[in-house]
């Protein structure tokens, strides 16, 4: 098994669970502190997906699902860190305006016409 | 009025799947006035001329597949409440989703399954054929015809596994759902219809913006090296993007392939970065087309293979995406293995709720997938935020008066044939009577 405990620091801050989440982390951590963790974290993506990859998706254990969800954030990252260099993108709007839907059907509402 | 596309077009036949396309060439120079953005005049019209006369597509037949399973929707610029209802001889119906009493809203949960219809207000309950079958202490009523008060129908029909309504009044809609899509090609039916596809995210949203514009935006790829230039810059070709127009059909004016650039062909292109975490996405099946394939296995997955001519109609390397306008208002990316469906539901002239749906063909099964599949999701996602700024600022700037007409280039010609449909339909500007 590889070894990742000196990623440990950056597996317990960034490995948040949904994506809201690490969209909401993405968007209230420094530029610096989002890059840090890129840079600390992303030399080793190919190793963290071999290496959860010898588990069908739904049997990931456990203990592993924090350096699972560390190696989503760098999605998160991707764009910020290497074409933005901001975490945000000034040309688009707030990404929380595009609401995730619970359904296919929970469609925009502007008054009680629906209940997802 | 708007100059139609038809003077420039060059007709090109013998489409081995027996759809006649015809490649966009020339697309004209006349202007296209802003007012029927702003309008309150034009929005009055399109209500009756294309939002009670057009195919709506409102959900997918297998959410709604056993008897009593439901879904319901709203169609907020005709402020009808429509309830799709699969019955228990099988038949999937559509019904205005409101009570034949006085008039209450009957369902008010998205989706679901039931037994019947019952009305919270008075405890009406309807069979899920839409017949009435009990009316709680119907003796009060001096008389009361339940033939009369069954629930009103809407009219359905289905293409591709997509449950498409028709709220026109007469007893058959204009069109047949068929005639309205006939460019489809018929093994993309088939290949939506068939295959077991899962919803796996959707977006929802209200933005300031007529709907138009929300459609015009993406058909075209024109835009992409400039307002995506720090997301997706570089992933298409602007010159190899290849317009079709259907101008003689109802309800598909236009198709838009993109296609990845020709470098052989454009010396002066630059490769888009790939970053890291796009190159490791690549590896998994890159559920994103806006990652370089052409390193992995890339082209058309195993799925799509079992029907010829759904997507990539040349069977060309580069291609990407096919982007289809069911007017009026869905936008339907077909691709390898998911499909992207973009919907708008106009609310008034200058607010539109929006809505994004991914279907795929299957579940991520390992997490080298499922990774590929965030890559997607956080990249577009990051797209899309660009195309939603750019169109509340345009609709600023034609309430405004700050420009009065657009003009649309050659490799912009999706916007011209949804532009001509729409004119075709409600008529020039200032011209209530047609074109």
């Amino acid at each position: 098994m590889p070894d990742f405990r000196h990623l440990k620091d950056y597996i317990e801050t960034w490995g948040l669970p949904t994506r809201e989440a690490r969209l909401e982390k993405r968007l209230t951590s420094s530029f610096q502190e989002l890059k840090d963790f890129y840079e600390a974290v992303g030399p080793h993506l190919d190793e963290i997906i071999d290496f959860l990859n010898q588990w069908p998706l739904d049997e990931i254990p456990t203990e592993h699902r924090r350096l699972a969800d560390t190696a989503l954030m760098l999605c998160e990252a991707d764009n910020p860190v290497t074409k933005w260099r901001s975490t945000t993108l000034t040309s688009g709007v707030d990404p929380r305006r595009l609401e995730v839907k619970a359904n296919p059907y929970d469609s925009p509402q502007l008054d009680a016409t629906k209940r997802s | 009025m708007a100059e139609s596309v038809e003077g420039g077009r060059v007709s090109e036949r013998g489409n081995p799947h027996g759809m006649d396309w015809t490649p966009l060439r020339d697309v004209g120079k006349a202007e296209i006035p802003v007012s029927r953005y702003v309008s309150d005049d034009y929005h009055a019209r399109e209500k009756e001329r294309i939002w009670r006369r057009s195919w709506l597509l409102i959900g997918r037949e297998s959410d709604v597949s056993k008897a009593g399973d439901f879904f319901t929707f709203y169609l907020h610029v005709l402020s009808t409440l429509v309830i799709v209802i699969r019955g228990k001889d099988g038949e999937l119906r559509a019904f205005h989703n409101v009570c034949q009493h006085r008039g209450a809203q009957i369902q008010h949960e998205a989706c679901g399954s039931c037994r019947a219809l019952t009305c919270a207000f008075h405890g009406w309950v309807y069979d899920l054929d839409g017949s009435l079958l009990n009316v709680p202490q119907a003796e009060q009523f001096e008389e009361l015809d339940y033939e009369e008060r069954k629930l009103k129908r809407i009219h359905l029909d289905t293409w591709g596994g997509f449950v498409f309504i028709n709220l026109d009044p007469a007893d058959q809609p204009e069109h047949t759902l068929a005639e309205w899509l006939g460019p489809m090609p018929g093994p993309l039916g088939e290949y939506f219809a068939k295959e077991d596809w899962i919803w796996r995210v959707g977006w929802k949203g209200i933005f300031e913006a007529n709907w138009k514009i929300m459609v015009d935006v993406q058909l075209e790829g024109y835009h992409v090296n400039a307002l995506h230039a720090k997301t997706i810059g570089g992933v298409f070709g602007p010159a190899q993007l290849q317009n079709l127009a259907f101008p003689d059909t109802p309800g598909m004016p236009t198709k838009l392939e993109f296609m990845r650039p020709d470098i052989s062909k454009d010396k002066s292109f630059r490769r888009p970065i790939q970053t890291p975490v796009m190159k490791a996405a690549v590896e998994y099946g890159a559920t994103s087309p806006f990652t370089d394939k052409d390193a992995s296995s890339g082209g058309i997955s195993l799925r799509a293979n079992h029907y010829p001519g759904a997507i990539n109609r040349l069977d060309d390397p580069l291609w990407i995406f096919d982007d289809y306008l069911l007017f009026p208002n869905v936008v339907m990316m077909a691709q390898t293995d998911h499909i992207w469906l973009q919907r708008v539901w106009p609310i008034s002239p200058h607010r539109t709720a929006w809505e994004f749906e991914w279907y795929f063909i299957d579940w991520p099964k390992s997490f080298g997938e499922w990774f590929a599949w965030e890559q997607a999701y956080c990249h577009f996602r990051d797209v899309t935020t660009q195309d939603m700024v750019n169109v509340e600022g345009m609709q600023k700037a034609y309430r405004a008066g700050s420009i009065s007409t657009m003009v649309v280039s050659d490799i912009e010609g999706g916007v011209r044939c949804f532009q001509d449909k729409v004119t075709q339909l409600v008529g020039a500007e200032g011209n209530p009577q047609g074109p």
